[in-house]
């Protein structure tokens, strides 16, 4: 069968080439097409809703908006589970669907469902949909400023305000229909309000009341249209402008008329721009900016939306005043090109070092370039099927590509058509003819096709456990594994068909073969040490499995990791403050710490996020910003090669002397992501599900202590819910009763004096800005003049005989100050209220050290049970990353030993012989134990990227035994006694085993010393491999043929007891 | 052989499971946080002079104070009873002269009109009985005055009253000769006088009762029938520790302050007397003579408090 496919490839030898340009014109298209990202996105099926609720604390949001809004999402089809944080002024309701539904489905049975809740909410709350977006969404960012020393046109300096107007009315259109962009998000400067703010001894003194105000501004600034009239055949349309432009008419605007004098807004308020009542801020190197974040539709290709952006932003800088600059501060091309850069130069480097390396071993140029053009062709041919398979390039699945590897099939192909062109050259004495090369290229390809179509098959199957991983895991992993399947397979096809043609056509004429001085003083070198072995053969391969034995030992002594995190090339820091911080508090605590940060000479940029944007997709308190800290190329930095973790651990030393700050330090698309998966991060979490929060936190307190208690718990916390200052207006209803109030005058009076109520808007234009009425900033903000605030009295229509009383020259009051009907009262709140499927819950989680995963929860189980009453109507439920880890360790037990059967099963097929398969796949654990032992000499922790290298290890290990065994098996049957066989194999086997072994590990050897982007995926892959080729390499050419021999001999005996499984 | 070959399904589960591992979290406030839990809060924080100083923390010694008790309350101008005189014509009779217009200022005995009397046919002269401006003139000449018929209305503004709507508590414990700063709402022109009466009743519709004092009206700006804001400072109390309050933060629904001692600030909970508008008393907490944050206080407290903070969402 295959060697009817190369005989065929060799014959259609011109078509091959052909299918093959045919290949190289559909892998570049398909090229330029493939969605290319810095990392690959993680994020699960998920729709948020957002609903703004000025004014609401955390609990009124809860009751009034999230909990309608949740109760509508039970049930949808797909649905995972529903979680939900209720803030103040904001609700969000994450819908987490099962992974692989469409997400455009799952939002229209959201929008759907929100389309029935609406009825149920307040007027005024308008639940939005959150951007089509994941976490790789935030693809460029910019700043609007001004030049310090520009001007308005009126001569002032351009304000915060000024700016967010001009972003939110110049920038902002422009940057919104950018293609692929699906939200352009704004945070900082302040909106443009016009402010009336009413002085309320003033209405009092004319008998106003802040409604008053609100129902005349209301009144008097809406146009009216009025349909149209016919006349003399031309139609008139009918409107009636009432619009204000600008403040001063606002001042005009009557709100009463008395004693023929008209009592104007103006007479008893002032009118004027303000700042609104913000709920984030921006800052750049210490002061105000506006930041403007443009999101990227899912699914787009990063690298041009934010490409296309950025031209779009050089288009509106064009039309923003004089003095007025917006600026792009985060860019993710550059990481992007980064990327790619990375995998061009491993694919260039690649290709350099199998031309040299063949060169060199082979002496022929033309072979090594047929070679070496496997790498390119498979390369398009995996990008075709990534294209196809929806799999996007990125460091993950590009990043650990090594094509040293790919092409190990092709070069024991060529280096076999080689050999076997240059004895029969020799023994004819002269060149080739056409059909003679064709026929011996195809018998000397169909010779060891099969041991390296099984290598490749192989190191195919080993991949296949990183396809059961599950989670974020399988999310990050498979579309590696996916990659490295697609390149082997790609190489395999390649190997059938295009490298028989090449040689075929390339490899005509006189071949150059001859034995180079290397590879003939390794062959002398080789020789006596290949004696020797064989003579104390079993010495030998006890101390092998002795140093498997130690290895094995030694490997459970590295320490592990979960996913190197990918080099973004930037930082974010997360100044975490105590709840309760204000807004202001928090910018002037930005400031010094973004003047620490850009002292660091590698820093370029520190530019931070304060409280929630515009678009409410990430709700973080005002205590919370983040921070992002762009650091120059590495060129410019004082030392190159220092490090990121040294300067991240210096940065971290310098502002943790800060006070008032607590730091998270992460890179931007790590942190988008972690916030929108949101998951317990943690080892194991026991959420707690209840109704009252006070009672729901002693319970979490008395679990805490719990867990404390049981061995091995590390790092318990308890997710924080309380700690939010709350100015309470306690009305004493006895004196509403007293005075003849509603409670709703009272609060509605405090919700405007206080919060402001929107009377009306102005225009400018297309721009609109909000008229809001509210009490002058001074008094706002004092609790004691809260506590003066004047409440409307009723007019006392049906006075009695006893309200006779006292009657006054000035009359009776027609207002009283608030402190008569209601207490001020600072209290403690809860900061926010979680709930999760529908309930609230306080999670407490710890990690767990030094203990297993299980035995730790079944303990922390049954005491939690036995010591922890829970109330009626709460209970409790495990969660966290154990449950994760069980079910992958569950489904690793199952996968791993599946693998390796049919990993034997391969070899049995290839060899049909027990002993032989035997043999061969020994030389897995032989090669492990270099990898190993390179890894302790870095001080490199286990990863799944070490996983990933020991599996490419184990495939190249089984090839260069296939092939060795294989070569020994064809001299038996051709009649050559045992140990000569042995003997002549191995020595044949020599060159391509060195050359195999050199092209891998060259390939990987600036990958192991890099430090630059992609760099912490690569370099525990690069250093198992280097060491696990040395090692690995050692022991095909010295142990296998020994314990070759020793299994040859005493086979009979022992096969009972090698059955591997 | 056997164990060889089962090596690498250990090592390849091994390696794989311990990959599956938990992300640990790069929060360097892990360790910290376990430690310091908010049972056993720590109470104090170690702030470098210069960090201090770049970060806008200021310290004051505890020292004595006095604490003034004031309240903004509304009110209005009344001309003082008593000072305000109607004129009126004794026998009625058509009215001859009118020698005053609104606004003129009159000596008490000064002539203000002339009326011819029915009874006696002959005119007679009405006086001003008091000094002061005409606030009305109810006649015109030529029109028949019927027998007190208001002609004048004549006060005395050379000072007013300032009726203050006092509600409640306030009732209870303002007294008179309280000090009260009288505002003019259209200009800020500001007056201070003293209280000079509580009156006896309540009005029943509003529950209020009013406080009245004497301005002086000096420039004549001060009109009657004007609306006024006033502030009463209810009680001025010398006390033997007050503090700004913006040294005062809260813990748990404790008032606290911080205290440096060198560099280390800690926590002190204090029990709180009076308090106005500026500064607080306090009873309990704080002595004399020691270093009170009193600007920035809430940066001292984020930074003890900052092992809670933590990533919400």
């Amino acid at each position: 069968m295959l060697e009817r496919i190369i005989r065929f490839s060799i014959r259609q030898r011109w078509l091959m080439l052909l299918l093959t340009l045919a290949l190289l014109v559909a892998g570049a298209w398909s090229f330029t097409r493939l969605p290319i990202d810095a990392t690959p996105d993680i994020t699960n099926v998920q729709v948020q809703i957002n609903t703004e609720a000025a004014g609401y604390s955390p609990l009124e949001s809860e009751q009034r908006v999230t909990y309608p809004i949740e109760a509508a999402m039970a049930g949808l089809p797909g649905l995972d589970y529903t979680r939900s944080l209720s803030r103040y002024g904001l609700s969000q309701v994450t819908v987490v669907f099962v992974d692989g539904t469409d997400l455009y489905f799952a939002r229209q049975q959201v929008a759907e469902r929100l389309q029935q809740v609406r009825a149920q909410l307040q007027d005024g709350l308008e639940p939005r949909l959150g951007p089509v977006a994941t976490g790789l969404g935030e693809i460029f960012m910019y700043t609007v400023e001004a030049d310090p020393a520009a001007r308005k046109p009126d001569g002032t300096p351009w304000s915060a305000t000024d700016l967010r107007t001009l972003q939110d009315w110049v920038v902002r259109p422009q940057m919104r229909t950018t293609r692929g962009v699906t939200e352009v998000d704004t945070i900082g400067g302040y909106e443009r309000q016009v402010h009336v703010t009413p002085d309320p001894a003033r209405l009092i003194a004319l008998g106003f009341t802040l409604h008053d105000v609100v129902a005349a501004i209301g009144a008097n600034t809406q146009n009216v249209g009025a349909g149209y009239i016919e006349r003399n055949g031309q139609q008139y349309l009918v409107r009636v402008p009432g619009q204000t432009a600008d403040a001063e008419a606002i001042g005009r605007i009557v709100l009463d008329r008395r004693d023929g004098m008209p009592v104007r807004v103006r007479d008893v308020a002032t009118v004027g721009d303000g700042p609104e009542l913000r709920s984030g801020a921006a800052t750049q190197n210490g002061h105000e900016v506006v930041i403007g974040t443009v999101i990227m539709l899912v699914g787009a290709n990063s690298r041009e939306v934010a490409q296309a952006a950025a031209a779009k932003l050089a288009d509106a800088n064009a039309s923003l005043p004089a003095g007025v600059r917006a600026t792009a501060v985060y860019d993710r091309t550059a990481l992007v090109d980064r990327t790619i850069r990375t995998v061009a130069r491993n694919l260039a480097e690649g290709a350099l070092l199998v031309i040299a390396v063949l060169f060199l071993l082979l002496g022929n140029a033309r072979a090594a370039l047929v070679t070496a053009a496997v790498i390119p062709l498979a390369m398009l041919l995996t990008v075709i099927g990534m294209l196809r398979g929806g799999v996007s390039g990125n460091l993950m699945s590009l990043g650990a590509l090594d094509f040293g590897l790919i092409v190990d099939g092709a070069v024991i192909i060529v280096e076999n058509c080689l050999r076997r062109f240059g004895e029969q050259q020799q023994r004819l004495g002269r060149t080739m003819g056409a059909d003679e090369r064709f026929e011996l290229a195809a018998s000397a390809t169909a010779e060891v096709i099969r041991p390296s179509l099984f290598g490749i098959g192989i190191i195919a199957a080993v991949y296949l456990p990183v396809f059961a991983l599950g989670g974020v895991e399988g999310k990050l992993f498979r579309p590696m594994a996916i990659t490295v399947v697609l390149a082997l397979g790609a190489a395999m096809a390649l190997s059938l068909t295009y490298v028989p043609a090449a040689i075929a056509i390339f490899l005509g004429g006189r071949v150059e073969e001859k034995e180079n001085r290397l590879v003939a003083w390794a062959r002398r070198g080789y020789a006596p040490l290949l004696a020797w072995s064989l003579r104390w053969r079993i010495p030998v391969v006890a101390a092998a499995t002795a140093g498997v034995v130690a290895c094995g030992v030694l490997a459970t002594r590295l320490g592990s990791e979960f996913v190197p995190s990918l080099d973004e090339g930037d930082l974010v820091v997360q100044p975490l403050r105590i709840p309760g911080t204000s807004l202001s508090q928090a910018v002037s605590m930005q400031e010094t710490l973004e003047a620490t940060l850009a002292a660091f000479p590698e820093v370029m940029r520190v530019f931070s996020k304060v409280g929630t944007a515009e678009v409410a997709s990430d709700p973080m308190p005002p205590s919370v910003a983040d921070t992002f800290v762009m650091l120059k190329p590495r060129a410019q930095w004082p030392d190159p090669r220092k490090p990121k973790s040294a300067l991240v651990a210096e940065i971290e030393a310098a502002i943790t002397r800060l006070p008032g700050n607590n730091y998270e330090l992460t890179q931007p698309i790590q942190m988008r992501t972690n916030e929108l998966i949101s998951g317990v991060r943690s080892d194991v979490a026991v959420k707690v599900y209840g109704d009252d929060l006070d009672r729901l936190a002693r319970t979490a307190a008395r679990i805490e202590r719990v867990l404390r208690a049981v061995p091995g718990a590390a790092d318990v916390r308890t997710e924080q819910v309380g700690g939010l200052p709350l100015l309470t207006v306690v009305p004493d209803r006895d004196a509403l009763a007293r005075y003849g109030l509603n409670l709703s005058d009272v609060q509605a009076t405090v919700a405007t004096a206080v919060g402001g109520e929107v009377a009306g808007q102005l225009f400018d234009g297309d721009r609109r800005f909000d008229i809001v009425v509210r009490l002058p900033e001074h008094l706002r903000e004092d609790p004691a003049a809260l506590a003066d605030l004047p409440i409307p009295l009723p007019v006392s229509t049906n006075a009695d005989e006893s309200s006779r009383a006292a009657a006054w020259a000035s009359g009776s009051p027609r207002a009283l100050p608030l402190r008569e009907v209601a207490r001020v009262e600072p209290q403690l709140g809860p900061n926010q209220v979680n709930r999760e499927n529908g309930k609230r819950r306080v999670v407490v989680s710890a990690n767990v050290r030094e203990r297993d995963l299980g035995g730790f929860v079944g303990e922390l189980r049954q005491r939690i049970a036995a010591e922890v009453a829970l109330p009626t109507g709460y209970w409790v439920e495990y969660g966290g990353t154990f449950e994760q880890l069980i079910s992958a360790s569950r489904r690793l037990g199952v996968v791993v030993p599946v693998t390796l059967v049919m990993i034997f099963g391969l070899l049995f097929m290839a060899f049909g012989s027990l002993r032989d398969a035997v043999v061969v796949f020994s030389g897995v654990p032989l090669a492990l134990t270099g990898g190993v032992v390179a890894l302790a000499l870095r001080g490199i922790p286990l990863s799944i990227s070490a996983g990933v290298g020991f599996i490419a290890l184990s495939g190249v290990a089984v090839l260069n035994g296939l092939v060795m065994i294989a070569f020994i098996r064809r001299l038996r049957e051709q009649g050559d006694p045992l140990d000569d066989a042995i003997v002549d194999g191995a020595l044949g086997r020599l060159r391509p085993v060195l050359m195999t072994a050199l092209v891998a590990s060259l390939g990987f050897l600036p990958m192991a010393f890099n430090v630059g982007a992609g760099s912490e995926v690569q370099r525990p892959l690069a250093t198992v491999v280097i060491g696990g080729i040395v090692s690995s390499t050692l022991l095909t050419l010295l142990v296998l043929p020994a314990l070759y021999r020793c299994l040859q001999r005493d086979g009979a005996r022992r096969r009972a007891g090698s059955d591997p499984a | 052989m056997k164990m060889r070959a089962s090596i690498l399904p250990c090592l390849l589960l091994a390696l794989l499971a311990a990959c599956g591992r938990a992300p640990q979290p790069a929060a360097p406030a892990q360790a910290e946080s376990s430690e310091a839990h908010h049972d056993d809060a720590p109470a104090s924080t170690v702030i470098a002079p210069k960090v201090a100083a770049a970060s806008g923390i200021e310290v004051a010694a505890a020292a004595p104070g006095v604490i003034a008790d004031e309240h903004e309350i509304q009110g209005l101008l009344t001309p003082v009873e008593g000072r305000v005189a109607k004129v009126t014509a004794r026998f009625p009779g058509p009215i001859r002269s009118l020698r005053a217009g609104v606004g003129d200022a009159v000596r008490a005995g000064e002539p203000l009109a002339t009326i011819e009397s029915n009874l006696s046919l002959t005119p007679y002269t009405i006086r001003a009985p008091i000094g002061g401006v005409v606030l009305e003139r109810g006649a015109s000449v030529g029109s028949v005055a019927g027998e007190g018929t208001p002609l004048y209305e004549i006060a005395d503004l050379s000072e007013l009253w300032v009726d203050l709507h006092v509600f409640g508590a306030d009732a209870q414990h303002i007294r008179a000769g309280t000090a009260v700063v009288v505002t003019r709402m259209d200009d800020g022109a500001v007056a201070e006088t003293k209280l000079e009466r509580i009156l006896p009743a309540t009005a029943s519709a509003s529950q209020s009762t009013i406080a009245r004092a004497t301005l002086r009206n000096d420039d004549g700006r001060w009109r009657p029938g004007t609306a006024v804001r006033a502030r009463v400072t209810v009680d001025r109390q010398p006390v033997a520790i007050a503090l700004p309050l913006g040294a005062l933060q809260t813990v748990d629904a404790d008032d606290v302050v911080y205290v440096r001692e060198g560099d280390v600030y800690s926590t002190r909970v204090v029990k709180l007397g009076r308090r106005d508008a500026q500064r607080a008393e306090i009873l309990a907490g704080v002595k004399a003579g020691e270093q009170v944050v009193v600007v920035q206080s809430f940066l001292v407290k984020a930074d003890i408090g900052k092992s809670s903070a933590e990533h919400e969402d």
